[in-house]
């Protein structure tokens, strides 16, 4: 166990050196940080002195790896657009993320779960194919299209909810529900996969020999064993609260990290962008971990399996 | 007073469908409390579906007509209700493979806990102490720190004993195992259908042994069924079948088993194989492979008495008187 522990965290540590590396590098090659500083109008002295001031008159390889070890000690730099601290501005944005994200998963696993498992267990009946039929919907239309039709009917035609921008309850319900829906029928699909795939496993079927009800069965033996192979799209879903919401938060104007990383990226703030990008892959890869041990305790076997 | 009259068990006429592909077709038999049947047969003779099916286990897939009555109640296409009661409480199963057949992420002593509280309503120490007896009893040493195992931590000989546990936790009046020992290797093998002889003489419940290998069979049971291509063709007393089989596919069968004791002699296969479910013969389903056919054989067989517990489907037997 310990032995596995240490592995998927020196994996964590190696991803999320690469992606601080990528960024180092993007960041430098992106645009000459001088003139982002001063400003296309800044005069050829002042550039030349900056220059020499930050270190930008050294090889590109040193520069970068100046860049890379300053991001690894945290330091993300000073947004040149309002003169503070990149990771002062990204952590400012980060509960208005997770205002969204958090209540979008819990919707995700409280209604693609339950569905999955439904359509699993009632296998080729019309409600099977009712929920297999919305699940591909809801994961071939894009986020936005969703996002957009929302807007539609509720903000525009009805007129009942904001559609974009405040933080508050209202104004979360359109951008929570995007940013479920997708999510929904992904989760829906994994479950109802996972569920068949224990449903035909023997140890179902002694189960039942047993003399447990179908409910008893399913509670006690399929839905946990189900879960269990679930555990790493639960991971993905629960690492991705920080990144995957540059559409939504896009569209609905929602002060978050995605509108941010969109902002950022726009006017080349190169402080603001790596330090998202260092950021969630470090939630991303720990949140990993964490579900990768989870999965270990609940089935030991994946300790013996290849690691 | 009925009660004593009507046998433990009785399947009459049973079918079991495929989708047009009969798995089981018209099978009848009786078991009687105490007794010892072995169920011998090809792999896809009906010889497994056939008891799945009396469950209620062998899914949706299939069509099951005829009737199975369990004291005269019928239990075939029953209600779920009326199945939750008779498994594992009245009839327990033990399975093939028994590491596949255990709950992998459940520990074995939890699967065991799950039946004796589902019928016998024990709780707190006495299902402790039951549990431990019962694991002591099938022969796991150890039983207080073995049963917080899981079964991948445990060896198929040891799972089936945990299998042959659970199963006895209900007190069933009717066990039956379906292929215990194939899984397992040969000197396990002879352990596993020890400790199910000695677990039926202890209790008095009834044993079904379905297993493909007659030798198994003839080592635990009394009474001898013998399947070909979804039915009995014939049922014998144990010692009477090895000594004077009467359908010639049994003597087939018979010599087609390499023998320990007596002279050497050459093993004989039975030409040919068996018939596809889809393209059954229209007569006997063994007639095509049969040295003795004859014209009559062109007719379904079905099983007749000849003796006193002997029955066979096949006119040569009668002709012969």
């Amino acid at each position: 166990m310990i032995r596995f522990v240490a592995i998927r965290l020196l994996r964590a540590v190696l991803t999320v050196l690469a992606v601080a590396l990528f960024a180092a590098i993007a960041m430098r090659v992106s645009g000459d940080p001088a003139v982002i500083a001063l400003g296309p109008t800044a005069p050829a002295e002042a550039i030349a002195a900056y220059r020499v001031q930050h270190g930008l008159d050294q090889p590109l390889v040193v520069q970068i790896f100046v860049q890379f070890t300053a991001l690894l000690s945290g330091d993300f730099g000073i947004s040149p657009l309002n003169g503070r601290s990149a990771l002062q501005v990204v952590s400012q944005r980060v509960p208005l993320t997770l205002l969204l994200a958090i209540p979008a998963l819990l919707i995700k696993v409280l209604v693609g779960i339950p569905a999955g498992t439904i359509a699993a267990i009632r296998q080729n009946s019309l409600l099977d194919r009712l929920v297999m039929s919305a699940s591909v919907i809801g994961i071939a239309i894009p986020n936005f299209v969703i996002g957009l039709g929302l807007v539609l009917i509720f903000a525009i035609n009805l007129g009942v909810l904001p559609s974009s921008g405040q933080p508050n309850l209202p104004g979360m319900i359109m951008p929570v529900l995007t940013l479920a829906l997708a999510g929904i029928g992904t989760l829906a699909r994994f479950t109802r996969s996972s569920v068949l795939g224990v449903i035909n496993q023997p140890h179902v079927r002694t189960a039942y020999a047993k003399g447990l009800t179908e409910r008893q069965v399913i509670r006690r033996h399929i839905l946990p064993n189900a879960t269990a192979a679930m555990f790493p799209v639960l991971g993905l879903m629960l690492g991705s609260v920080l990144a995957g919401t540059v559409v939504v938060e896009t569209l609905f104007s929602w002060p978050g990290i995605g509108s941010l990383l969109v902002t950022a990226v726009a006017n080349r703030d190169i402080y603001v962008v790596p330090c998202i990008l260092v950021l969630s892959s470090v939630v991303m890869t720990l949140t990993n971990v964490g579900v990768d041990v989870l999965q270990a305790l609940r089935d030991p076997r994946i300790l013996q399996r290849g690691r | 007073m009925e009660d004593h009259v009507q046998p433990l068990l009785s399947i009459d006429n049973l079918h079991v469908d495929f989708g047009g592909v009969e798995a089981v077709r018209d099978l009848s038999l009786t078991l009687e409390r105490g007794q010892t049947l072995g169920v011998v047969g090809e792999s896809g003779s009906g010889k497994s579906a056939s008891w799945l099916a009396a469950l209620g286990l062998i899914g949706t897939q299939a069509s099951c007509y005829g009737s199975v009555r369990l004291h005269g109640m019928e239990i075939l296409n029953a209600d779920k209700r009326v199945l939750t009661q008779v498994r594992g409480r009245r009839i327990a199963i033990v399975f093939q493979d028994p590491t596949s057949a255990l709950n992998p992420l459940r520990s074995i002593g939890w699967q065991i806990k799950e039946a004796l509280r589902l019928h016998r309503g024990l709780s707190g120490r006495p299902l402790q102490q039951e549990t431990e007896r019962l694991l002591t009893r099938v022969g796991i040493a150890d039983a207080a720190r073995r049963k917080n195992a899981l079964p991948h931590e445990m060896s198929g000989g040891q799972n089936q004993r945990v299998m042959i546990a659970m199963a006895l936790a209900g007190e069933p009046e009717i066990l039956v195992a379906d292929e215990p020992t194939t899984a397992l290797d040969s000197t396990i093998q002879a352990q596993i259908l020890d400790l199910l002889r000695d677990i039926q003489r202890e209790t008095g419940m009834a044993l079904v042994l379905i297993s493909h290998d007659l030798a198994v069979v003839s080592e635990v049971c009394d009474q001898v069924a013998v399947m070909y291509a979804g039915q009995i063709i014939e049922s014998a007393p144990t010692a009477q079948l090895f000594a004077k089989p009467l359908h010639p596919y049994t003597k087939g069968l018979l010599a087609a088993q390499p023998t320990l004791d007596g002279p050497a002699r050459p093993m004989r296969p039975i030409r040919g194989t068996t018939p596809r479910p889809d393209e059954m013969p229209s007569g006997c389903s063994f007639a095509p492979r049969c040295d003795l056919m004859i014209t009559p054989c062109r007719r379904p067989q079905t099983l007749r008495h000849v003796a006193p517990s002997r029955s066979v489907a096949c006119v040569r037997v009668e002709m012969e008187g």
